[in-house]
């Protein structure tokens, strides 16, 4: 495979001019390079569609799509009919106005209906009905597919999830999310949401109240962005990949295991913590007007009361002590520059290890540990960071052992 | 406006015996493989929607191949940076094409029948980086990283695998080209 193919075949949507030109270059007046081609994007086809087992519900999806378009046509129709309606009494009106004028002398210029203030507002309400009816017959609903998991919309389990409909993910398995121009998000459990899209190609943007997502930018590189009640996530690229977990407490239960109240007032405020890991690409975090770039592998903890962004502070060393549990939760790490330090841990923890959510009670006494603390008025957030060797995601199972061999009672991991 | 169930039991008939093959038309054409079926659903809603636009004389799947040519035309103009250039590479591996027989929906669907069978004589490595990538969603970049090869090394190896693919097809199914 040339050069100027393996462009087609790596960015054919984003190719530049030149790389354009070559393609079409080398395909010219070669018919056998041309069917060559075009079996390897054939066999790209058939390939995705066997591998990909939401796209065997090919003839079911247009059928659907059928059907809502019906219901569009059926109101278009009523809308219709009272147009047509409006007009045949805009018609009696108007005879029985003429009948009413006394006959004029017979050069004297006869008077148009449609110039009475009648007429004029009939037009007037007709043309806005009528543009109103073009603009719905032309909208399609938009809506986004459910690829795995049990997504309750309502009541009501859904394969397609309305656009702008509040959403939760049901049941102990994630949900997978096709979202427009190609993106993807995988919900957590519990996790609560909403999607919205000016249109089929627009960019979405999906509002998570609760929870925790994996995005996934789609190959097309659109801007796929994701917005808290804290702040807002935006990722481009056609690479761009990051999790979000955004947890909303009220500020008197998030402070209860928390020491380094200042004596600020706290019941009136809601906190959040927001976390942001990126993992390829880059993403663009903005919270209450001020913007930070997250670069891949990198991670952070955002959180606030009263609209303040907090300080940060780092502490990165062996994990000494663990204690998930009881009055004085914490943990204690230590390292070279600034010896034993210990961090309260609470409802605003975040444990991730090699990238997935944890509980505190997988951590491992001796292991390397980068913690993120942000502090606040009424209570401390704070972020667990484990990266180990071998790549392994968290068992429950595994939890208790873990416990066990720390000497510590298990507790259930913090819902993310 | 309703459409009489006859109309819709001649359309159901024409979905189910020609989206294979229009699905596989339109991935010939470039359009990239996670956007052929949004393609491919406006050829459908389009053709159901105005079927009497269907000149009498021509087939169906002849006229369904024209509308998603012209559908992967707006999708390259609204999709692609280079849109001129993807549209005139589409026409000219349309061009270079020899027209499908009427029979080989079936065809489509008996090679996605044979493509498990394929898939299974490749060794485990190869099929786990095609599941990566067609599965996955994986870019070839972030396999590349992972694997420590280049990106062309990677679409070269998936090139190739294609190919071996293809021939397997072919093998299996007694038709050569």
């Amino acid at each position: 495979m040339n050069d100027a193919l393996l462009a087609f075949f790596s960015h054919r949507n984003d190719m530049t001019a030149e790389e354009a030109a070559a393609v079409l270059q080398v395909l010219a007046g070669d018919p056998a390079l041309c069917r060559w081609l075009r079996d390897q994007l054939e066999m790209e086809d058939l390939l995705a569609r066997m591998l990909q087992p939401e796209r065997a519900d090919f003839v079911n999806r247009i059928h659907a799509e059928l059907h809502r378009g019906r219901d569009s046509e059926r109101f278009v129709a009523r809308v219709r009919e009272l147009v047509s309606s409006d007009r045949a009494a805009m018609r009696v009106r108007a005879a029985s106005t003429q009948a009413r004028v006394k006959p004029a002398p017979r050069l004297a210029r006869p008077r148009r209906f449609w110039l009475s203030p009648w007429s004029i507002a009939t037009a007037a309400s007709l043309a806005v009905m009528l543009t109103a009816v073009v603009v719905v017959a032309n909208r399609p609903a938009i809506r986004h597919q459910v690829l795995q998991g049990d997504i309750i919309v309502g009541n009501a389990n859904v394969r397609d999830i309305p656009d702008g409909s509040n959403f939760t993910v049901a049941g102990d398995a994630p949900a997978v999310v096709r979202l427009g121009s190609g993106s993807q998000a995988e919900f957590s459990p519990a996790s609560t949401a909403s999607i919205r899209s000016a249109s089929h190609a627009a960019s979405p943007v999906v509002q998570l109240d609760a929870g925790s997502g994996d995005f996934q930018v789609g190959q097309g590189g659109q801007e796929l962005r994701v917005e808290t009640s804290l702040g807002t996530i935006t990722s481009s690229g056609r690479d761009g990949a990051f999790t979000a977990t955004f947890n909303e407490e009220p500020a008197t239960s998030a402070g209860a295991a928390q020491p380094g109240d200042h004596g600020a007032p706290v019941t009136a405020h809601r906190t959040g913590v927001l976390t942001v890991t990126v993992h390829t690409g880059s993403a663009h975090v903005e919270v209450k007007g001020k913007r930070q770039v997250i670069l891949a592998d990198e991670m952070r903890v955002f959180s606030m009361v009263g609209g303040t962004l907090t300080d940060e502070r780092s502490v990165r060393g062996a994990l000494k002590s663990l204690n998930p549990s009881g009055p004085v939760a914490s943990v204690s790490v230590s390292d070279h520059a600034t010896g034993l330090t210990s961090i309260p841990i609470g409802p605003n923890t975040t444990v991730l290890i090699n990238g997935a959510p944890a509980a505190a009670t997988d951590l491992k006494l001796g292991e390397h540990v980068d913690v993120r603390v942000s502090k606040e008025a009424g209570s401390v957030a704070s972020l667990i960071l484990v990266k180990r060797s071998t790549p392994k995601k968290p068992d429950p199972t595994h939890a208790a052992a873990n416990a066990a061999a720390n000497g510590i009672a298990t507790a259930p991991p913090a819902p993310h | 406006m309703g459409t009489p169930s006859s109309h819709e039991d001649d359309f159901d008939r024409v979905l189910r015996e020609t989206q294979g093959l229009i699905r596989a038309h339109i991935a010939g054409m470039g359009v990239r493989s996670d956007e052929i079926d949004d393609v491919a659903q406006e050829v459908y809603l389009d053709y159901a929607q105005h079927p009497e636009r269907r000149p009498a004389d021509v087939e169906v799947l002849r006229w369904l191949r024209g509308m998603a040519r012209n559908c992967c035309h707006e999708y390259f103009r609204r999709r692609a940076k280079q849109a001129k250039h993807l549209v005139a590479i589409c026409d000219t591996i349309s061009s270079a094409s020899e027209d499908e027989l009427p029979g080989e929906n079936d065809l489509q669907e008996a090679k996605l029948a044979a493509l498990h069978e394929c898939l299974e004589r490749l060794n485990l490595p190869h099929r786990e980086l095609l599941t990566r990538y067609y599965h996955d969603g994986r870019t070839a970049e972030e396999l590349a990283a992972s694997q420590g090869r280049s990106v062309g090394a990677v679409h070269m190896v998936l090139s190739r695998l294609r190919e071996t693919l293809r021939r397997c097809l072919l093998g299996q199914l007694g038709t050569a080209r």
